[in-house]
């Protein structure tokens, strides 16, 4: 059982686990796991991110679930928070995009422009179907 | 390093029929990246709608993003010579007054869909991993209850729960401090607090995304609740159809339990509280409080007449206090940050902020959370980005089945509990669904009806029988049946149904029906008079017809349709034998030359 104490020292500990500013440590990748992700498909990115990230790799790196932001369209959602850098949100993501993200932003420290949200007098450009590729 | 991917994205405007739509943009930027060799490096997209219909067709060059407009065949070669292969953006053809530069937006919070939202039920959702306690012990979680336990009565709980003027959000709007109150009153060992999950609104999921994405916040303030009413035994009421909120919450209070966050003595302060799950099945009406009761009770999920109130006698008979999982999601930061913080946000009646699903026809479909007072306008424009494909707004409802619509000369109301029911609709749990000039508000009343019929418990006759015979008036005003007496007798029905019902379905059934009837009266009269359905969704008052001066007589339309109901000689003008049609709309979808016409 903890005690009221205990509660600051665990929020404490877990601080920078949680940070959203480039002044965190260690790099967090938070894919969207509520329904809408989950609809979207961001098991398959879970998986992964798991399998790359299975702690034989050099960097740390954080892998985690996320809520809903309430953008659900754009699932599946992947912040990616690197230090020392400005948080990245990256949508309609899948396995390949993923494989790109994690090579050029997370290893390359590039981020994947493409990916991420876009934006034309208040427009969102990123929300439309494809008609042909 | 990998160099950044070229990318053409085209929006020629065709699938909305923008006025200046070319097809043949796409075609001819094809055409000039195979010329100069550019089509093995350069991905071609070929976009719907991006709302930007004034300025359409769109051309835009990634991963610079400049975006350029009106294009015509001329500009294609211009972009693809200067910008593509020399690598200089074609600056005479970005023109000041349409400039639209497309800007990529790392930072997803500094989108208009986000800018002018106030977090604090969802502060937590997508912001940390609902199944890691410690990380919502980071955002001060559980600090609210530590406070609340160790600096503060049950009446000042309780005080604070009424200065902070939080009324529920699960759709009656009755003062969250007041209810407690109620139940902390009544002289009684065993109490019972519930957070209601049920939610049935078809349109709603901002209670499935809470329990999903920060389920520490609402165990926490339920435990926050037991101590104030006195009670030690709490349950979530969730609908199975809900499984990943299910897993997410049970994960919780087993985290929450071992921690001593739940259980005999909480924090050490000697407290004893403690939460379990009940699964439902996904019927409406188990939303509503005295079926619920019923529902954990091992019982059918009917209601009961009130009074005896849930915070006077409830679940087992004993005084239960019954909050939806928004209402308590907005808890902690209450005791955080204080009432007087959060009765600073909204409005004289309404305070703090309101979830709403956004739905229907709107550019940024999703979860919102805008402080109340926000005018319709700004929730369904600013935020929700407007109408899709460059169509007009025609009205919003709210409410889900238990709401009305509301019109475009109201866009400019404040969003409040009373602004709302006097509209004629209210603010239910927060669905709101956008319909477009396109929407027949006829077939949208028939959809509600549709949905309370099927979910009415058939406990009372009112309700039972009288949203069957609302829903037959309204099917046979769709089908071109209806008469003049049967707007009168909708009206009148809807009226005694609201009466005489025993829960809130059945007193609410009607005003989808109303609501349309007093807005859009001449819709009505269109197909009872006319036989007409002005926007054309009622199948059986649409009539397909070719016009035989645009038919060219190619043939494609009889060779598609379905029922071989068009006739004609090849190079001549076909005809639709309009009682064989079963209104598929096959024939207008094929028609190369737009000779299909409805009405
Ligand atoms: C037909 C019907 C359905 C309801 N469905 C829900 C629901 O899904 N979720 C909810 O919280 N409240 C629902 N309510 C309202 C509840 O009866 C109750 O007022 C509410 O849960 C109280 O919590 P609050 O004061 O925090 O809003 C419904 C009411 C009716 C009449
Ligand atoms: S109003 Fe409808 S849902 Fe409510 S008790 Fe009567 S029959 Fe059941
Ligand atoms: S479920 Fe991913 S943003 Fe809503």
């Amino acid at each position: 059982m903890i005690t009221i104490e205990d509660l600051d020292i665990i929020a404490q500990k877990t601080k920078d686990r949680i940070d959203q500013s480039p002044a965190r440590t260690v790099i967090r990748i938070a894919t969207c796991m509520a329904t809408g992700g989950i609809a979207a498909g961001s098991q398959a990115i879970m998986d992964l991110m798991h399998t790359r990230f299975d702690g034989s790799t050099d960097v740390e790196v954080q892998v985690v679930k996320k809520g809903c932001v309430g953008m659900c369209r754009l699932d599946p959602l992947v912040d990616v928070l690197v230090p020392g850098n400005e948080k990245v949100t990256y949508v309609k993501m899948d396995k390949e995009r993923m494989q790109r993200v994690i090579e050029e932003h997370i290893l390359g420290g590039q981020v994947v422009a493409e990916y991420t949200l876009h934006v034309a007098n208040d427009h969102l450009l990123n929300d439309y179907t494809v008609l042909e590729a | 390093m990998a160099t950044q991917q070229r990318q053409i994205v085209v929006s020629d405007g065709i699938d909305c029929h923008a006025k200046h739509a070319d097809k043949n943009i796409v075609k001819m930027m094809r055409r000039a990246l195979t010329k100069n060799n550019l089509a093995d490096q350069i991905e071609l997209v070929r976009a719907g709608c991006l709302s930007l219909c004034e300025f359409e067709p769109v051309v835009i060059v990634y991963p610079e993003g400049i975006v350029y407009s009106h294009v015509t065949a001329s500009d294609v070669e211009a972009i693809v010579k200067e910008h593509l292969v020399a690598g200089t953006p074609v600056e005479r053809l970005i023109a000041p007054e349409n400039e639209l530069r497309s800007e990529r937006i790392p930072a997803i919070d500094n989108i208009p869909f986000f800018k002018d939202q106030v977090r604090i039920a969802l502060r937590n959702c997508g912001m940390i991993d609902p199944e890691n306690i410690d990380e919502y012990i980071a955002v001060q979680g559980y600090k609210a209850l530590a406070k609340v336990l160790t600096t503060m009565t049950p009446d000042q709980v309780i005080d604070e729960m009424k200065k902070s003027g939080l009324r529920g959000r699960g759709g009656g709007g009755f003062p969250t401090g007041n209810k407690w109150e109620f139940a902390a009153k009544q002289d009684n060992t065993v109490k019972y607090m519930i957070c209601n999950g049920d939610e049935g609104d078809p349109g709603a999921f901002m209670d499935r995304s809470v329990l999903e994405s920060d389920p520490h916040s609402v165990l926490e303030a339920m435990t926050i609740g037991g101590y104030a009413i006195g009670s030690h035994q709490g349950f979530i009421y969730v609908r199975a159809e809900y499984p990943v909120a299910v897993e997410r919450l049970q994960l919780a209070i087993e985290q929450a339990r071992t921690y001593g966050l739940l259980g005999d003595n909480i924090l050490g302060t000697g407290f004893a509280f403690d939460i379990d799950i009940r699964l439902g099945a996904g019927a409406f009406v188990c939303g509503e409080e005295t079926a619920l009761i019923n529902s954990i009770e091992g019982k059918r999920g009917m209601p009961n007449p009130k009074p005896p109130f849930p915070a006077v006698s409830g679940l087992w008979g004993k005084p239960t206090v019954i909050n939806n999982v928004e209402t308590l999601a907005s808890i902690p930061p209450i005791f955080l940050r204080g009432a007087d913080w959060f009765s600073s946000i909204g409005t004289e009646r309404s305070k703090g902020t309101k979830v709403f699903a956004l739905g229907g026809n709107i550019n940024h479909t999703g979860l919102v959370e805008v402080p109340m007072g926000t005018t319709l306008r700004q929730v369904i424009f600013d935020i929700g980005g407007g109408i899709p494909k460059g169509k007009k707004f025609k009205a919003v409802q709210t409410g889900g089945p238990s709401g009305g619509c509301i019109t475009e000369e109201f866009l400019d109301t404040p969003i409040e509990y009373d602004t709302l029911i006097k509209l004629g609709s209210m603010m239910g749990s927060g669905g709101m669904i956008i319909m477009d000039e396109d929407t027949c508000m006829v077939d949208v009343a028939r959809f509600y009806l549709d949905f309370t019929k099927d979910e009415s418990c058939g406990k009372c006759s009112p309700c039972r029988i009288g949203t069957v015979r609302l829903l037959e008036i309204l099917e046979k005003i769709t089908m071109g049946k209806g008469t003049m007496d049967d707007l009168d007798a909708l009206r009148n029905l809807g009226e005694q149904i609201k009466v005489a019902s025993l829960c809130g379905l059945g007193q609410t059934a009607p005003n989808p029906v109303l609501s349309t009837l007093n807005y859009f009266y001449d819709e009505y009269v269109a197909h009872v008079v006319e036989k007409r359905c002005p926007a054309g969704v009622c199948k059986s008052l649409v009539h397909y017809e070719i016009d035989a001066q645009a038919c060219k007589g190619c043939g494609v339309c009889a060779k598609n349709c379905p029922v071989e109901a068009i006739t004609g000689e090849i190079k001549s003008a076909h005809l639709i034998d309009d009682d064989l049609c079963i209104r598929c709309g096959t024939c207008a979808d094929v028609c190369n030359f737009d000779a299909v016409a409805t009405h």
